[in-house]
């Protein structure tokens, strides 16, 4: 091919490919269907009963498509950039388009290798879609069933992989099929009296059958009770409740139906299989099958929704008549109230701009340490720090106001916790010394915190306000013990860090001349040694007498309480050391960087081990970066050591 | 007191004393921590945490200072310091209520270690319990059968330590005779085991002499979890008039006693878990265990009980973090069952039982200690924060 001909064709191409772009929106749908952001708002909004609460239906969105994606936006190559609420919009109203997203994360080739599906691999780590992946699913779900059976903690991480890809396509099929019940109504071939019960097509729809459940029940009835000829129109009946009952079938996660007892009845919420079953179920009463008729009146809104989701004006229409129907029904028992706020709070991003204010806080704070002359430096370093503490501070205290519970129940929830009191340790610190260290600490330990809440949210990719189990229920002893116990390690990891700078500080000769400097970050370190000492203390022992109360015994030598000990005990070692003159103030650093490695063992570390009472807060997959934080850090206290001989060796030669 | 003396009550209280036993500690309980992975809790805590030594490895019997021993030097060492090292100024005041917190966290340790009993219940709705049953302590009870009625049964026990000295290696081929002067029999237990499961003989099995009408004990190794071993033994029963030999296997799991019938009275023996008296009974008239809406996860266990004692009844709610509390004993709700169970379904519920007199120490060592590393952090931060205005000004 010449030039000017390969010029043609990629001019051509680009062409095509610029005339296609514009047909698709930026929220992943061809521009007719583009969601705008009223529409988004008001689906947010829809509450849902998931995980055993009532969340906003784009929570329920940023989960699964976090679960499937791997993140919490999908990037598709054609559709372009997709936010979690357009997405799952998307996947119910559009499934056809949905089923080829790039949404499927599949971390190492190696399980498409396993299913069949070489040909498709282009890189390691990428994202398939659902039509990607169809070839390989009879060999992808019969691996999953084996594998499944397998302990998790004794999966290969291929074998891992392969099972919650299987479960994530499931459960992606489950979504993009929820409402098939509107797009295919059974026929009504063989019964005449149904066919005089729904003249009209559009009749039959299945909020129709179910609003007529009462009088197809008593059709039924007459027909079992009549002779032989009348036994054709019965199964004809019969066929067409079993077809609609299994168009219901695919529909059980969306369980969007407030019930219309109060929550003290009735606790579980209904998605619309379920209302069948109590339209229809033999034996239920003619009070249980009115106490459906709202929400049937629902179900056909969502049937309506499916039928004008071209027509954006009237979707809008139709789904706020949805939205505000499941509200009136959830606000009449009192399950409402909190929706919009948490709605809110993932739309704040309020944890995205702590960590956005604590890396320019950092960026600041190495300015100040560059001027170290001008005096108004560390002030303006302090701004966005304090600002992004304000930020973390806001979104804490509104989970707290969601989940009616203090600051820490969940394992995540220490991840934000422990960075906002090491943050706000970090500014007293300063502010007492204003020696531009704890500054410096305070931001370091902000961004890594931050960074970190946002990975583990992603990596475990499950709902961040879970219900808690029935022993974890008493927020006295949340707010105590399990508080305590978390600014205990975020002091202990605050002075880790402080003693990095008095390591380093020495290792590379910074303020040789200044002794004074170095006595000021020994007294700092010590100091929140002994602050980190007590609240573990204080904390380990209220987790006694709350095992006490709960479990009949103060100590068990559980892994979890073992964890605390250990800290209490590092900590006690370095104050009795340096009360007996074993340890001085580069002693105290490298036991302190020590500190850190216990610290981090106990927070992460003893949940990985698997076993205990306390192994509710089992995680996985952190495995590799506590083992890499831990070599890190032994590399620090080793560099200690080196600064002592270091410092030995020059003093041998004044000596001499 | 010579030099050497003074020397060594020096070396007691000193702090590299407590620093070396607090690094020691902590050696201990990280070992022992990791071992939980592969080792039982009940083992782990035998080994490490309640031993005075044990030997580092089986190939290497080098004896290590188990976690009761360092415990009861380090108290040692927090009295002696505190007496001769410390210095009773007002600046240390905080140090001092901090130790001596901690010397009565390690004596309330003490005691609960040596008197608590720790047990369970296990009740399905309808029934009513005035005992409980140790988590792992066996023993060998022998009854005169009870007749129509409930009159009082006397039991002869064999206790635990005579029945776990039988489990022991050294042991192994030796059999061992009990007897009562009340008894018209002596009892002669073989081949103890810790872990065990009955196994009907076949072929070659048949002739094995551990064989009794088929059935033998097949060995198992000891299970991760101590309460899942199941005890067994083989049991000779000699009548001591005519010399007339029964014999039996004994197992733990087996739903009723072995009995027999010499001069015309119906005997009963049992291989248990050993059983303690409650001051009162409980009955459990419904267990109440609610899901979180849509999930399979826990939200409450809750037992709706009735306390009954001299007659006179009273309805009790036992559900997590809310025991019951009466007569120094607490039942506190532990498990529940069967976890399958149908909608009509008779369910179970677990207590677990706790008599400790030193329940309610740790709590008062807390504050204690509490009051004085607060107290201590106090004054050093008003010091510190003195010391930062004098070197700014």
């Amino acid at each position: 091919m010449n030039m000017s001909r390969r010029l043609i064709v990629i001019t051509a191409a680009f062409l095509l490919l610029a005339g296609a772009l514009p047909a698709f929106a930026a929220d992943g749908a061809p521009k007719e269907r583009a969601w705008d952001e009223e529409t988004v708002q008001i689906a947010s909004t829809i509450p849902i009963q998931d995980g055993g609460r009532i969340k906003p239906m784009s929570t329920f969105a940023r989960f699964r498509l976090i679960a499937m994606c791997g993140k919490s936006t999908l990037k598709d190559p054609v559709y372009g950039k997709m936010e979690p609420m357009p997405w799952l919009l998307n996947v119910l109203f559009f499934p056809e388009d949905a089923r080829k997203y790039k949404l499927f994360v599949v971390q190492d080739s190696e399980v498409l290798d396993g299913i069949g599906l070489t040909d498709i691999v282009k890189k390691k780590r990428d994202n398939y879609s659902f039509n990607d992946l169809e070839p390989g699913f009879d060999e992808l779900f019969k691996l999953a069933r084996e594998y499944s059976k397998i302990e998790p903690k004794n999966r290969t991480p291929v074998e891992e992989q392969i099972v919650n890809l299987a479960f994530n396509l499931d459960e992606f099929n489950r979504l993009a099929t929820a409402l098939d019940f509107a797009r295919h109504y059974p026929e009504l071939k063989g019964s005449p009296a149904l066919a005089a019960m729904f003249p009209r097509p559009e009749d039959h729809r299945l909020s129709g059958l179910l609003a007529k459940a009462g009088e197809i029940r008593r059709l039924t009835e007459s027909l079992t009770r009549s002779g032989e000829e009348q036994q054709a129109e019965l199964a004809a009946i019969n066929r067409v409740l079993g077809v609609a009952e299994r168009n219901l079938s695919r529909s059980t996660s969306l369980a969007i139906f407030p019930p219309s007892v109060s929550r003290e009845k009735q606790t579980e919420w209904l998605a619309p299989a379920e209302l069948f079953r109590l339209a229809f179920a033999p034996g239920s009463s003619v009070e249980e099958r009115s106490s459906v008729e709202e929400q049937i009146a629902l179900l056909g809104g969502l049937e309506e929704l499916v039928h004008v989701s071209g027509d954006q004006s009237a979707f809008k229409e139709r789904l706020t008549a949805v939205q505000s129907g499941v509200r009136k029904l959830a606000e009449k028992r009192g399950e409402y109230k909190k929706v919009e706020l948490e709605v809110s709070f993932y739309r704040g991003g309020y944890f995205t701009w702590s960590l956005v204010l604590f890396i320019l806080g950092f960026v600041l704070v190495a300015l100040c340490w560059l001027l170290p002359k001008v005096r108004f430096v560390p002030v303006v370093a302090a701004t966005p720090l304090f600002v992004g503490l304000v930020f973390l501070t806001i979104g804490i205290t509104m989970r707290c106001i969601i989940r009616g519970r203090p600051p820490v129940s969940t394992l995540y929830e220490t991840i934000l916790f422990i960075t906002a009191v090491a943050v706000l340790s970090g500014l007293l610190i300063e502010l007492m010394t204003r020696r531009r260290i704890a500054l410096g600490m305070a931001s370091i330990i902000g961004v890594a915190g931050m960074f970190l809440a946002s990975r583990y949210e992603i990596s475990q990719a499950v709902d961040t306000m879970p219900s808690l189990v029935a022993v974890l229920d008493t927020n006295f002893w949340l707010a105590t013990h399990v508080t305590t116990i978390s600014i205990g390690y975020s002091a202990g990891l605050l002075a880790a860090a402080i003693a990095h700078v008095y390591i380093f500080g020495k290792l590379f000769g910074v303020a040789r001349g200044d002794p004074q400097f170095y006595k000021s970050i020994a007294r700092m370190v010590y100091g929140t040694v002994i602050f980190c000492l007590f609240c573990s203390v204080l904390g380990t022992l209220l987790g006694g007498v709350w095992a006490n109360e709960s479990w009949g015994r103060f100590w068990g030598w559980d892994p979890k309480e073992n964890g605390a000990l250990l800290i209490c005990l590092w900590m006690l070692a370095i104050v009795h050391a340096h009360i007996g003159g074993y340890l001085k103030d580069l002693g105290v650093a490298i036991a302190t960087v020590g500190g850190g490695i216990v610290v981090a063992f106990s927070w992460w570390g003893v949940n990985l081990l698997g076993v205990g009472l306390h192994s509710y807060g089992f995680t996985q997959g952190v495995m590799r970066s506590l083992l890499g934080f831990v070599a890190l850090e032994l590399v620090v206290m080793a560099l200690g050591g080196v600064v002592w001989l270091m410092g030995k060796a020059a003093a041998d030669a004044v000596k001499q | 007191m010579g030099n050497a003396g003074r020397a060594f009550i020096r070396f007691l209280g000193s702090n590299g004393l407590a620093t070396f036993l607090l690094i020691l500690l902590f050696l201990l309980t990280l070992l022992g921590t990791w071992e939980q992975t592969n080792t039982g809790l009940y083992e782990v805590q035998k080994k490490y945490f309640e031993s005075t030594f044990f030997p580092l490895t089986e190939e290497i019997p080098i004896p290590i200072p188990g976690v009761y021993l360092v415990l009861i030097v380090l108290s040692v060492n927090l009295m002696v310091g505190g007496v001769y090292r410390v210095k009773w100024q007002f600046s240390k005041i905080g140090v001092l209520i901090a130790h001596l917190g901690i010397a009565f966290l390690l004596i309330s340790g003490f005691f609960t270690m040596k008197l608590a009993q720790h047990g369970q219940v296990t009740l399905y709705e309808g029934e009513t319990a005035a005992e409980f049953v140790s988590h792992y302590d066996w023993e060998l009870a022998v009854y005169k059968a009870p007749g129509p009625g409930r009159a009082k049964i006397t039991e002869h026990l064999v206790s635990t330590p005579d029945l776990e000295a039988m489990g022991e290696d050294s042991f192994k081929g030796r059999s061992r005779k009990f007897t009562s002067e009340t008894l018209p029999f002596t009892l002669e237990l073989s081949d103890y085991l810790k872990n065990s499961w009955p196994k009907l003989a076949r072929g070659n099995e048949a002739e094995l002499p551990k064989v009794v009408d088929g059935v033998y004990l097949e060995e198992r190794p000891l299970d991760a979890t101590a309460e899942a071993n199941v005890r067994g033994a083989r049991l000779k029963v000699i009548e001591k008039n005519t010399g007339k030999v029964t014999e039996t296997i004994l197992w733990g799991r087996q739903r009723y006693p072995f009995t027999l019938d010499v001069d015309g009275v119906r005997y009963a023996i049992d291989l248990r878990k050993v059983r303690k008296p409650l001051p009162f009974a409980v009955r459990l008239n419904e267990f109440i265990h609610e899901r979180h809406p849509r999930t399979n996860m826990p939200k409450v266990f809750m037992s709706k009980v009735t306390k009954i004692e001299n007659d006179v009844e009273q309805g009790v709610k036992i559900s997590m973090n809310e025991p019951l509390r009466h007569k120094g004993y607490t039942l506190y709700q532990s498990s529940w069952g069967p976890p399958n169970a149908g909608p009509n379904q008779k369910l179970f519920s677990v207590f677990a039982v706790v008599k400790n007199p030193a329940d309610q120490l740790p709590m008062w060592a807390t504050l204690v200690i509490c009051i004085g590393i607060l107290w201590q952090a106090l004054y050093r931060l008003l010091h510190y924060l003195k010391a930062e205005a004098g070197r700014r000004s």
